[in-house]
């Protein structure tokens, strides 16, 4: 969403991923496969996400390391309810079409 | 290594110059234009313009070799070996490759390159600087192996390494 918003950028592409599965946990390879890019691209973008609190990282193997949105960022939270707002816009301005396609 | 395939020619009313050997069009650009327009994008997206440049190279790596896959008709070590001639300074002149070692076993590998046109172009940095280039190899070798591959470049002659090392791993 963000991405569509103030993109194309593969940080915002990342971030709307776990901004849309705040639980989840996802290595390297899974987030790439995710948003379907070069884990390579995605490696590059990850240390910011991370230094500026948007995601959490936690070591999981010798050198893999696993990310989670870092639900207690106040900006996190910000964001998470900027999206549910933004979401119920779209989703009013969908139905107002349909009502003006049927009439 | 054939010198045909260095050779470039004009057409009358084309603006256009071609690489005979491969017979598409290329263009001559100084190395520090390339250089220049890499900080300037860094200048602008941060961090982020190193994830740029990566997939920009991924994808000229692939559209390329898909090129050279085709007119060569040589296929893994030979058409790797006959690229890396193709491509080091006294061709095309990106870089010179000290050492190409795939191990398809173990499902990683990595390429040695001297004279990176990024990286002598840049200047002193902190960290590797060649992102483009680090793409590339990942899109050579992504269709070359017919594997998925991501690439991290470990060392950078911008830091202070004698060469610049990229290490491969399926994924």
């Amino acid at each position: 969403m963000f991405n569509e918003l103030f993109g194309p950028s593969i940080r915002l592409l990342v971030l709307d991923l776990f901004l849309e599965n705040p639980e989840s946990l996802m290595n390297l390879r899974e987030i790439a496969r995710r948003v379907n890019k070069n884990p390579g691209s995605v490696s590059r973008v990850m240390p910011r996400l991370v230094k500026e609190g948007f995601l959490e990282q936690h070591k999981v193997g010798k050198v893999i390391y696993a990310y989670r949105l870092n639900t207690e960022n106040e900006l996190v939270k910000l964001l998470i309810d900027f999206r549910e707002k933004l979401l119920q816009l779209y989703k009013s301005k969908a139905e107002n079409l349909q009502c003006h396609v049927r009439w | 290594m054939n010198e045909h395939v260095y050779e470039i020619t004009r057409v009358e009313n084309e603006a256009w110059i071609r690489m005979l050997g491969v017979g598409v069009r290329v263009v001559i650009m100084r190395a520090g234009t390339f250089v220049d327009l890499q900080k300037q994008i860094e200048a602008i997206h941060g961090g982020d313009a190193s994830a740029l440049f990566y997939e920009a190279g991924i994808r000229a790596g692939r559209e390329s070799t898909k090129v050279l896959l085709e007119e060569w008709e040589e296929r893994g070590m030979e058409f790797l070996k006959k690229w890396g001639e193709f491509y080091q300074s006294a061709g095309v002149g990106w870089f010179k490759i000290e050492d190409i070692n795939i191990n398809f076993e173990k499902e990683y590998g990595y390429i040695r390159v001297k004279q990176s046109f990024i990286a002598e172009g840049y200047g002193n940095s902190n960290q590797p600087v060649c992102h483009f280039l680090c793409g590339f190899f990942s899109g050579v070798l992504q269709e070359v192996l017919e594997e998925k591959l991501t690439c991290e470049e470990v060392k950078c002659i911008a830091k202070g390494d004698q060469y610049c090392e990229f290490k491969l791993r399926k994924y």
